[in-house]
């Protein structure tokens, strides 16, 4: 085990740093220009069970410290999920990467689920509850406690692989959902997902994105996500991922000192192919600097005695 | 099949990716490198040309394009090599917003960081003799090298200029290898001047125009907002004859028959 080694759900990885979903796409374009299995591990774009082609363009703005998106969830679907990019990515990545999914309905994210956590490229199901249901009149089904309870016991039903439930930060309450996650079995939590936001262009008068709102990313958000991982960690007991406007090996620090076990680096990897290889290269320095011998050690570490 | 026409391709391995991944050196399209800001000059009333001096060996093509960061912004700017040579690549950049903005008011001797290899460019289509090049305003730029290079393999391209104001021309002094002219009406002059292939560039609606209109084959480059520009966030994506495209991976250039889809 080395310095940055940690381990998610029983499984080791070399390094808590892990590219989020939907900032990497398979991993094909930066495969092309770094070794993949520098990484702790990959979270793969959000598979939907049908192929999404997404909302129309534009769906990205700039904001101060960050960006919006609205993408939509384009994906080609689970089929060609599994049939092509996993195994594509298996030939890049030697170890086991999070399959994210994304559902609008229970009954698709447990057959999502349950076909991705079959595959042997899958360590982990990472499942996206910020998604509308389209059987509760289309609100998140990441905003109730009861719907975040009721998709992580669908996931459970399905699969011994662990389940890790990612949460939206567009709550009145996010260690009320962690708990209800928790409750119904699930194997960890990743936090947070974007925050709604929008932008208005004032040359037409018009929102800038064809979608109206989009998902702030970016380092706008690191306060928010490490205030969040601060309260889940004091709510439940199962590991967390961190993520939200990390951009440095210190925001890595900050986030593990938060409570979270390992981290996740999404929009940073937008304005800078290379920054999971930077951040990564540079961890042991750092650590050295702020009297850090082992990475695995400082999971929760400001939260006190 | 397309040629393309593409500079001699030289193996660099990629700068930082190397040094992070340690011994794994890959030879990709995408890289990255630190530009100085040489030269600048005002072309009209918001279009200004950089010439920017640094490791210009990532282009491979003309109608790829560049992505230059801003200082303190955090998205990095998307726009088409103009031209470029050995150390060099010049960029015509119009003002649209802060980033754009603060681009134009940056001190000579700036250093940016731009990443190039970014997108498929043009090429040239078989059996091609008389090429037309057709500019919708700054979507002159990319046409810029092409012409050169079109030139250079002794074609003499007809090039075309729209703009929507007259005050607003620039760039017919930009083709030294072409015949190129302003256009008042621009698909009217086009209807006159002999061609047996196009080039464009301009904005999506020109040249969804310009595809409809034209019997010969052509290919066309347009702008979009972008996420990362390198195809991995899916910030770009259109549809396309093809099904989903990403324009800053699969294009920015397409193929006329790629853009002609129902709505």
């Amino acid at each position: 085990m080395g310095r940055l080694s940690v381990s998610l759900c029983g499984i080791e990885l070399p390094n808590p740093v892990i590219p989020a979903s939907g900032c990497f796409g398979y991993g094909r374009e930066f495969a092309e220009i770094y070794d993949l299995n520098v990484l702790g591990s990959i979270a793969c774009k959000g598979t939907t069970r049908e192929p999404r082609d997404g909302n129309p363009l534009p769906r990205i703005a700039e904001t101060d410290g960050g960006m919006l998106n609205s993408v939509g969830l384009q994906n080609p679907g689970l089929r060609k999920v599994v049939e092509e990019e996993l195994p594509e990515l298996g030939r890049r990545f030697r170890r086991p990467v999070l399959a994210n999914v994304s559902g609008f309905s229970l009954e698709e994210y447990a057959e999502c689920c349950a076909v991705l956590a079959e595959q042997p490229q899958v360590g982990w199901l990472e499942v996206n509850i910020s998604c509308p249901n389209v059987h509760g009149g289309g609100m998140s089904f990441g905003t109730d406690p009861k719907m975040a309870e009721a998709v992580t016991a669908a996931v459970r039903a399905v699969t011994a692989k662990p389940v890790i439930m990612k949460l939206s930060p567009n709550v009145t309450n996010i260690a009320e959902i962690a708990r209800a996650c928790e409750a119904a079995g699930a194997d960890g939590l990743s936090l947070i997902n974007t925050l709604l936001g929008m932008r208005i262009d004032l040359r037409t008068r018009r929102p800038v994105l064809a979608n109206t709102t989009g998902g702030l990313s970016g380092p706008a958000l690191l306060p928010v996500a490490l205030r969040a991982v601060w309260q889940v960690y004091e709510a439940v007991r199962i590991p967390l991922i961190g993520l939200g406007g990390v951009d440095s090996a210190e925001d890595v620090i900050e986030m593990m000192l938060a409570g979270a076990v390992a981290v996740e680096v999404g929009a940073a990897n937008l304005r800078d192919p290379w920054a999971c290889p930077k951040i990564i290269r540079a961890l042991p320095e750092v650590m050295d600097r702020w009297g850090i011998r082992e990475l695995r050690t400082i999971t929760g570490g400001a939260h006190g005695a | 099949m397309t040629e393309r026409m593409t500079e001699e391709r030289v193996e660099i391995p990629c700068r930082d990716g190397d040094a992070a991944a340690g011994a794994d050196a890959r030879v990709g399209g995408l890289r990255e490198a630190v530009f100085r800001l040489a030269e600048r000059r005002q072309v009209s009333g918001d279009v200004q040309l950089l010439r920017l001096e640094g490791d210009s060996g990532g282009v491979r093509a003309p109608g790829q394009f560049a992505a230059v960061s801003v200082p303190g912004r955090f998205l990095r700017r998307p726009f088409s090599v103009c031209d470029w040579g050995d150390g060099w690549l010049t960029l015509l950049v119009q003002r649209v917003g802060a980033g754009t903005e603060q681009l134009q008011e940056l001190p000579l001797g700036s250093e940016l960081s731009i990443l190039t290899g970014l997108g498929r460019g043009f090429e040239r289509m078989p059996g091609m003799t008389r090429p037309l090049l057709l500019g919708g305003g700054s979507g002159l730029s990319p046409l810029v090298g092409l012409c050169r290079r079109l030139a250079a393999k002794g074609f003499r391209p007809v090039v075309l200029l729209g703009f929507r104001e007259e005050a607003e021309r620039f760039g017919a002094e930009f083709f030294p290898g072409g015949e190129a002219r302003y256009a008042g009406e621009i698909f009217g002059e086009l209807e006159k001047t002999e061609h047996d292939c196009f080039y464009g560039c301009g904005s999506l609606q020109m040249m969804r125009e310009l595809c409809r209109r034209e019997q010969v084959p052509g290919q066309v480059a347009f702008d979009v907002r972008m996420g990362c520009g390198f195809g991995a966030c899916m910030g770009c994506a259109l549809r396309t004859a093809g099904g989903m495209k990403r324009v800053c991976k699969d294009g920015p250039v397409f193929r006329k028959e790629e853009l002609l889809w129902e709505d």
